[in-house]
């Protein structure tokens, strides 16, 4: 179960707990980064078959822009934040302080923007889970994707393919009152993956 | 190349991550979906009609024991054409292409990119050696997802990137 991935000595709860609040604080670490209140409409934690993770982004066809970062040190993961393109976009125009509908591609300026934000929410998630754990935990440096749902899943589901037909995902949506900022934060903890 | 005259009640069959499907009804329209690093290896025989889709997703089995053999390339070629001949192909009439293999990029030092496109490019057609059939088409590599589509009415095989059109192969 999950709840043997971060710490032995805490009970399945307390793990999922810390893991939904760790959550909370990546969301925070946004909403501070664009100053905007962004809360989390949902989260959830579930086993899912590996096969079936894109259709929680509408589908493996589906266009998405995708920040990944390895979760490396006790124990290992993946963490990726989906964001449809437009809301990608609009992110970065808010954080350039441009005027909305400026950005309308991903060069390196704007993936760099996207991979400070992938940055913040990883540091955040994983500041939580040291310091509630006291476990060694860092995020690689992040990539930014835009493709196909399914084709930038793959980076994650792919490694975990390798040992099991299901995996475990912390699933969070967070989004703006006026649903400007929306997006989903994927966690997989996978324990004994080689991934750094 | 656009595509003409689409079939009627044509159904659509998708074969996801590690799978692997064989018919032989010519309404159908097998299709891998999104993939990256991943591999579609589409068999025909234009005789017959019959034709099957595998969706490969690792290099090599390694023996791993109860394991789903439609998952590496290794296991998954063999087993896709044995079952396209039991469905009635021919092995001197299969026609065979494949779509895939892109380079996802990420982040240096993570061991994701241990180009799994390559690799799986790699035993793919070494597996395909092994079997004696020569590959009669491929779009592989780049670092763009696909989506690939097997008409089992002709053998068709299409090719979709993002933003792109479909086209054959």
């Amino acid at each position: 179960m999950i709840g043997k991935v971060y710490n032995e000595t805490l009970s399945d709860n307390e793990q999922v707990d810390i893991l939904k609040q760790g959550v909370s604080m990546a969301v925070s670490g946004l909403s501070q980064m664009v100053g905007k209140d962004i809360r989390i409409a949902r989260v959830n934690l579930r086993k899912v078959l590996v096969k079936e993770i894109p259709e929680l982004f509408g589908g493996p066809q589906e266009l998405v822009v995708g920040v990944y970062l390895a979760i490396c040190g006790h124990t290992n993961g993946h963490m990726i934040a989906i964001y449809k393109p437009q809301t990608a976009f609009d992110l970065i125009d808010m954080l350039l302080g441009q005027a909305p509908g400026s950005t309308i591609e991903l060069s390196d300026m704007e993936r760099s923007v996207l991979g400070e934000v992938g940055n913040i929410m990883g540091s955040f998630f994983l500041n939580h889970l040291v310091n509630s754990t006291g476990q060694s935990l860092m995020p690689s440096p992040p990539a930014v994707l835009m493709d196909m749902a399914g084709a930038i899943l793959e980076v994650a589901t792919i490694s975990v393919l390798e040992e099991s037909e299901y995996t475990y995902v912390i699933e969070t949506v967070f989004e703006t009152s006026d649903r400007q900022v929306y997006g989903t934060f994927l966690v997989m903890p996978i324990p004994g993956l080689e991934v750094c | 190349m656009i595509l003409q005259n689409p079939i009627v009640n044509q159904e659509s069959i998708v074969v996801g991550l590690g799978e692997l499907k064989v018919t032989h009804s010519t309404a159908v329209v097998l299709s891998c979906l999104g993939i990256g690093s991943c591999i579609a290896v589409c068999v025909y025989d234009y005789l017959y009609k019959v034709g099957g889709m595998s969706h490969i997703v690792l290099p090599h089995s390694e023996g791993r024991p109860g394991d789903n053999l439609g998952k590496y390339a290794d296991t998954s070629i063999p087993l896709l054409i044995e079952e396209v001949i039991k469905q009635g192909g021919q092995r001197s009439r299969l026609i065979i292409k494949i779509a895939g293999g892109a380079q996802m990029s990420l982040a240096p030092g993570l061991k994701n990119t241990f180009k799994t496109g390559e690799r799986n490019l790699e035993e793919v057609k070494a597996a395909l050696t092994r079997e004696g059939i020569p590959l009669t088409a491929a779009d592989i590599g780049g670092n763009k997802g696909r989506t690939v589509r097997m008409y089992l009415n002709t053998g068709r095989v299409t090719v979709r990137t993002t933003g792109g059109e479909e086209r054959e192969i």
